[in-house]
């Protein structure tokens, strides 16, 4: 859960319907945000109805970086109005249809970048991203071998030699 | 030393689950396929996907924990393998996907998953695999599939297969057949959103052709249009209900309101009649292909003169057409007169100049091929057809064209109602006549626009790119340059140069020639022809050094 603030209605001004919200960082940096942009995430939606319930609007904090939240909130900015399919709950998964351009450019990011971002949206509740972020990973690691993902990735090997061969093993042939 | 962790270490068990799915249909496991080649260096063969259960304790359990990975199944696979993965399934949905060729015929006896499992089957993805194709059918004909949303079937060559039914399924939304017999009348309701049937063109026992075909088969086709009132593709190739056996009686046009793509491939006289069934909305993408056999035209000529009444009335609104094709076939196989959609090489041509890809683009893009063997003269049809198609938002052409036709005059009077193209296609530029038609200006008087956004009036004001394919016939006459080379400088000059240039199939040595382009305009770009789709980074220049193709109009190259 995340930690809640009050903020009084100064901070946070309520206007029709381009009301905005306080993301606070978790390196305590204050983003205002419309409420619009933000609505493509799950988490924000229900905090959002949540001030609807208690009549009271508050700072939502967040457990990842400005840095990180900044990127996520460019990502919500480029598609505010947009319909994605990812992100409409009863629409079947896209499968391997390819990446859209503008998310190859924008998760055009370091290893660790990429996977603070999908972290970010996974915790954001935002399909959309999440799955672009997991194609670009999955992109990274396709075809290589069990090593090369370790390396690529960064992953300890915490396998016993035993526990290595265990799953598959009696089924390569 | 101790390592900090890695971030992907702290990532959260279902954005870990959603990469291995992603990558679950990137690589997939071959289990002997080609997949099954790559090594590990641990001894065995690389697993597609299911290496990530070898990366670490952690990713090895979320894989175990998410069975939908694990449905996905080949029959490509060992018998034992097939058993373990459908154990890790559990309940979750099965999918079956056996879509590449290969000529090896799966496990004797097959798994009997169809039979064992068709309650989970969601996906059955089977073509080019005869020795599956017999299990399936029976399965399909016999047991009810209460999970199945996709259907695709076909066979490369029809060979006997039993007459495939529509499944039992009351989920069943995409259903595609190649080159298999079923009937109309097993599909009279149901909910399908897509449907495509293909045939190959002069198939022994097609649908509503042939020996099969009766007045019956028209009317379950009827039957089947009305109630299948969710239909939002129809693609129909070489098995329509021919026109002559239609009802007598009147029928009532069908209104198919989710309709977005419509295809048709046949006579043009079956296409015609299909398209007076239904009520095509403006909305709908449509891509029709008619072919004759009449030497005359004439049925050309009623397929124009139908296309003209339509748009005349407003009744169908061509606008969002990709591709029309009209072919008159001289009953050799050979064809005479087109407007043509696809070839393998030309497709390459494509990904080559992607802007020419229709896809980019939901406007109507037109292509066009002339492939006379014996030069006769197909301009006057393809005067009609220019007169008559809607041309204005056009934005891509390819034109192939019979040597010696097609006149600067002919590309003015084609295209001076379309300011709007961007990217041409031309195949096989014999004459110096695209030079002269690139410089050409289109005056108002002569019936062309006037935009005082249009720099001198010129034809193709907004052309960005050009793909001469296969230019070896042209490029070693100097009068060819010297046209086409002053007609660039002077676009260029009227700032209206072009942005790109790309060649194909042409001989090392003329590719310098066209080098010398680059000051007028602004790259010159070698389309290589690829051998196969996996060569990742294939070489700038690697140019064939010989132009050899094998089309099907390779005669004109001997008359060369």
């Amino acid at each position: 859960m995340p930690t809640i603030v009050s903020v009084d209605d100064s901070t946070v001004p309520g206007e029709g319907s381009s009301r905005l919200l306080l993301l606070v960082s978790s390196d305590n940096k204050h983003i205002v945000v419309e409420e619009d942009i933000m609505s493509r995430s799950r988490f924000i939606s229900k905090q959002v109805e949540g001030f609807e319930a208690t009549s009271q609007r508050h700072a939502i904090l967040l457990p990842f970086s400005s840095f990180v939240l900044n990127k996520v909130i460019e990502y919500c900015s480029h598609y505010r109005g947009y319909y994605l399919l990812e992100d409409d709950p009863d629409a079947a998964p896209p499968g391997r249809s390819p990446v859209r351009e503008w998310d190859q450019e924008f998760l055009d990011v370091d290893r660790n970048m990429l996977l603070r971002i999908i972290k970010a949206a996974h915790y954001l509740e935002i399909k959309s991203l999440v799955g672009s972020c997991a194609r670009a990973i999955a992109d990274m690691i396709r075809g290589k071998t069990t090593e090369e993902m370790r390396e690529i990735l960064g992953v300890e090997n915490d396998f016993t030699p035993e526990e290595e061969h265990s799953p598959s093993s009696k089924c390569t042939g | 030393m101790s390592r900090t962790p890695s971030p992907i270490s702290k990532l959260p068990s279902g954005a870990l689950a959603r990469v291995f799915k992603f990558l679950m249909l990137l690589s997939e496991p071959g289990f002997g396929g080609r997949i099954f080649t790559h090594n590990s260096g641990k001894g065995r063969p690389s697993l597609g996907w299911i290496e990530v259960t070898y990366v670490c304790r952690r990713w090895r359990q979320v894989a175990l924990d998410n069975p939908s990975l694990w449905g996905r199944i080949s029959f490509r696979m060992s018998s034992s393998w097939l058993k373990e993965m459908l154990a890790r399934s559990r309940s979750a949905p099965i999918v079956i996907t056996e879509t590449g060729y290969y000529y090896h015929p799966v496990p004797q006896p097959i798994p009997p998953v169809f039979d064992m499992q068709m309650s989970r089957i969601s996906t059955i993805d089977i073509c080019f695999n005869p020795w599956l194709l017999p299990a399936v059918t029976d399965a399909l004909n016999s047991l009810p599939a209460p999970r199945l949303e996709l259907l695709y079937l076909g066979q490369e060559h029809y060979e006997s297969a039993p007459i495939v039914h529509l499944p039992r399924s009351p989920v069943l939304r995409r259903l595609r057949f190649n080159n298999l017999t079923f009937s109309w009348k097993s599909m009279a309701s149901s909910d399908l959103s897509h449907l495509e049937i293909s045939v190959k063109q002069n198939f022994p026992s097609t649908l509503g052709k042939g020996p099969q075909a009766n007045p019956a088969q028209c009317e379950d086709f009827i039957s089947f249009l009305q109630n299948t009132p969710r239909l939002e593709t129809l693609i129909l190739e070489h098995c329509l209900p021919p026109h002559q056996e239609r009802p007598s009686e009147a029928v009532n046009v069908i209104q198919l309101p989710h309709l977005a793509r419509l295809g048709l491939y046949g006579t043009t006289l079956d296409v015609i009649g299909v398209l007076e069934l239904i009520d095509i909305l403006p909305a709908t993408k449509l891509s029709l292909t008619c072919c004759s056999n009449d030497e005359s035209g004439e049925e050309a000529l009623t397929a124009i003169s139908f296309f003209s009444s339509r748009f005349e009335a407003g009744s169908m609104n061509l606008i969002p057409l990709r591709t029309l094709a009209l072919t008159s076939n001289r009953g050799d196989g050979t064809l005479d007169v087109g407007l043509y959609s696809s070839s393998p090489t030309i497709t390459r041509v494509h990904e080559e100049a992607p802007n020419f890809a229709p896809a980019a683009t939901s406007s109507f893009v037109l292509r066009l091929r002339w492939a006379n063997k014996e030069n006769q003269d197909v301009m006057p049809i393809a005067r009609q057809i220019y007169s008559v198609l809607p041309l204005r938002d056009l934005e891509g052409a390819y034109i192939a064209l019979p040597k010696a036709q097609w006149t600067a005059q002919d590309w003015a009077a084609a295209f001076r109602r379309s300011p709007a193209v961007k990217h041409l296609v031309v195949r096989r530029p014999e004459t110096c006549s695209l030079g002269e038609a690139l410089f050409q200006r289109v005056h108002a008087a002569a019936g062309g626009f006037q935009s005082p956004a249009v720099p001198g009036g010129l034809l193709f004001p907004q052309l960005e790119s050009l793909t001469l394919h296969e230019t070896d016939f042209v490029t070693t006459q100097d009068a060819f340059h010297d046209v086409f080379y002053a007609s660039l400088k002077e676009r260029a000059a009227c700032n209206a140069g072009l942005q790109r240039l790309f060649l194909s199939s042409i001989f090392m040595r003329d590719f310098a020639r066209f080098r010398s382009y680059e000051g007028v305009v602004g790259s010159v770009v070698p389309v290589v022809d690829r051998e196969e789709d996996e060569d990742p980074q294939p070489t700038r220049h690697s140019i064939s050094d010989d132009a050899e193709d094998s089309s099907e109009d390779e005669d004109d190259f001997e008359e060369e």
